[in-house]
């Protein structure tokens, strides 16, 4: 029941939302990236509050970094939990800021942009994090064509 | 006037490599930057090179106090890519490990939560009952803090009927000594005096701000992934989700405190109804993983440990995400120090039990220059905003 | 009144009894049955067939030629100081040639103490 409701919400505000049913009652979603904030915005309507991370996935055969944000529900339903994928270009990636709405997602930003060069729109201090503030330039430690000497000593 | 105060990443009130710059009003913070970055190693990175089977031993060098549950969460997660189910007496072992890792994690955070509060004779006593569950572990894993016990599919030792019986007369041990705590921890006018009232954490901030582990559920958030999503034997164990109301740090220690007595619990029934059995299966360290994603998520001595494995078919991990329960409790530590006061820092800070090496495999480094607002700067500042103008209201109204 | 009788009781205890620590390097303490320790390398069982090497998380493992013994077969070299001991090697080597024993004393005044190479039993 719910979890009809819940993919016919997602449907209704992407059309193109893909779905796959995860074990453990996880829904993985695909939308576009454009939808990403009205979609969070319902779906924290309906109880999805709590964001355990964003992972960024850096798909460098198809030019593509990928982001999935994991977030969660209160009370149990259906689908206790959800993964929304979006798809990126690798060339100057940019996806607006979901601070807003999940406040607790802000150093998750930070960490990505750190890692993978994505620019949040709208995030209040979008800087490195992770790495020294010395740090300047395109330098993204986990996209898959980062170089490092010492990194690459120690593939076998 | 606000004036910066300096504190870390070596100051002897906080064992840990963090820097946070307070703005003061008076004794009165107005304004919190965290700034990690002390402490990156890269793990995420160094992890895509390891195989399956090397990546716990990597992933439990992430922190020294739950490196049983990293090291389980790992393999939880490697599993879940491969689809293997471990047999059942694993994982017993494998929650029994993770139990006795949260005792140990909390019977540690007890004393320095002690300490930092100046009261270090209890401090001695909780390291002390630690020491044996330290003893305990080597017993049975063969080392004191770097257990090494889980592997893809199962856990790598048996354990003997006698350890289990010794682990009996340890719980019924640490039951008293866990009611004596709390009996001191909530008689102790020192105590009472330092943390009632002192870092609290609403409910709704609590959740906003998704906080994890102890700390939300001292504020009365159901946060606890053993209660969400039982995983291991949890679901047939008697567990049961310890809630707190107030939100400060003397709720955050009653809550640890409880929660060490449903561990407890946990391990006596585990001792008694562990089946017999295999308690691993064979896994040949070369093996080529399908193309999968998982995503393996427990509930940490601090909170919510959640990995994310992304395969690609081969002997290594081609992404592995990490997201430790201390990283998610930096926004709400900020949230608890606005409007404190300087002594208090270090109970706190202290509060959200930071591991500071687990939390900085991924980290924040603040700007630190003039003009470059930290992550919550507008919040704080309305917050600043809010609280002089109450300040000056009560000033006025005393005129 | 109650709470100063408990404090005396506890004095006069801690004051008379056995302290908890123990003088360490006078006194040991002895390792339980089946601590991961510092590893030992039995020569005759080993074949060299740098299963070990490749097992190994912590890349602590080279595999150097043995001059000792005709023809030259390749060994596990175990550089002590970046062994994590978390006994991988023992559990993969098919023949049992290597044993973590129970001596924790890993300490030297030398760098190349912890990183020579493990002696034959
Ligand atoms: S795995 Fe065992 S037999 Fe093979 S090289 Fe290593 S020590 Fe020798
Ligand atoms: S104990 Fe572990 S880290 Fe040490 S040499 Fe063996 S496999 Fe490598």
């Amino acid at each position: 029941m719910m979890s009809e409701s819940i993919k016919e919400l997602i449907l209704s505000l992407d059309s193109n939302a893909k779905f796959k049913d995860g074990k453990d009652n996880r829904l993985w979603v695909a939308i576009e990236s454009d939808k990403l904030k009205i979609v969070l915005e319902r779906l924290k309507d309906k109880g999805y509050n709590y964001i355990s991370a964003i992972s960024g996935l850096d798909q460098i055969q198809n030019g593509k970094i990928l982001l999935l944000y994991h977030i969660m529900n209160d009370s149990p339903r259906e689908y206790p939990y959800i993964t929304i994928r979006i798809e990126l270009p690798r060339e100057d990636p940019k996806v607006s800021s979901i601070h807003d709405i999940l406040p607790g997602a802000l150093l998750h930003e930070n960490e990505v942009f750190d890692m993978f060069g994505v620019n949040f729109i709208g995030h209040p201090n979008l800087g490195r994090l992770l790495l020294p503030e010395n740090v300047r330039g395109d330098v993204h430690p986990l996209k898959k064509d980062f170089k490092d000497s010492v990194y690459e000593g120690m593939k076998k | 006037m606000t004036f910066n105060l300096y504190f870390g990443p070596f100051h002897p009130a906080l064992k840990e490599p963090i820097n946070f710059t307070f703005e003061v009003e008076g004794e009165q913070i107005v304004n919190v930057k965290p700034a990690l970055g002390y402490n990156h190693r890269g793990l995420e990175k160094l992890l895509e090179t390891k195989t399956w089977l090397q990546s716990g031993f990597v992933a439990e060098h992430i922190c020294g106090i739950c490196s049983g549950s990293h090291n389980g969460c790992c393999y939880q997660g490697v599993e879940r890519v491969f689809g293997i189910e471990p047999p059942k007496r694993g994982l017993y072992i494998r929650t029994l490990v993770w139990e006795l890792e949260r005792i140990h994690s909390h019977l540690l955070w007890l004393g320095v939560m002690l300490h930092e509060a100046g009261f270090d004779t209890l401090f001695m006593y909780t390291w002390r009952d630690r020491e044996l569950t330290l003893d305990l572990f080597e017993e049975m894993s063969g080392r004191r803090v770097v257990y090494s016990m889980n592997t893809v599919g199962g856990v790598r030792r048996d354990v003997t009927d006698s350890f289990l019986q010794k682990l009996k007369k340890y719980c019924d041990y640490l039951e008293e000594r866990t009611k004596f705590y709390k009996k001191l921890v909530l008689e102790d006018s020192t105590i009472l005096a330092r943390f009632q009232n002192v870092g609290v954490l609403s409910k709704n901030d609590a959740i906003s701000l998704s906080a994890v582990g102890p700390v939300a559920r001292a504020s009365g958030a159901k946060r606890d992934v053993r209660y969400e999503e039982p995983y291991a034997v949890y679901d047939e164990s008697p567990y049961q989700i310890v809630l707190g109301e107030e939100g400060d740090a003397l709720a955050k220690t009653i809550v640890r405190i409880d929660e060490m007595k449903v561990s407890l619990d946990i391990l006596r029934w585990i001792a008694d109804n562990i089946p017999s059995g295999d308690y691993r299966i064979k896994f040949s360290p070369m093996t080529k993983a399908p193309e999968n994603e998982a995503i393996s998520r427990i509930e940490a001595p601090r909170g919510e440990l959640f990995y994310y494995f992304k395969s690609e078919g081969g002997t290594t991990p081609s992404r592995v995400k990490v997201r430790t329960p201390t990283f998610a409790n930096v926004l709400p530590v900020v949230k608890m120090l606005e409007g404190q006061y300087i002594a208090d820092i270090p109970v706190i800070v202290a509060s959200i039990d930071p591991c500071i090496a687990c939390c900085e495999r991924i980290t924040i480094i603040d700007k630190g220059k003039e003009g470059v607002k930290m992550i919550t700067a507008d919040q704080l500042r309305s917050y600043a905003k809010k609280w002089y103008e109450e300040k000056y209201k009560v000033e006025r109204g005393r005129k | 009144m109650k709470k100063w009788g408990y404090t005396y009781k506890e004095a006069l205890k801690r004051l008379f009894g056995k302290p908890y620590t123990i003088h360490y390097p006078f006194t040991d303490i002895k390792a339980f049955e089946g601590y991961r320790g510092k590893i030992s390398l039995n020569v005759n069982k080993c074949t060299g067939c740098s299963l070990c090497f490749r097992v190994c998380p912590a890349s602590a493992i080279e595999m150097v030629p043995d001059e000792r013994v005709k023809p030259a077969k390749r060994r596990p070299h175990f550089k002590l100081a970046d062994c994590c001991y978390c006994a991988l090697c023992a559990e993969y080597c098919p023949t049992g040639a290597i044993k973590l024993t129970t001596d924790y004393h890993l300490y030297g005044f030398d760098k190349r103490d912890v990183s020579a190479e493990v002696k034959s039993e």
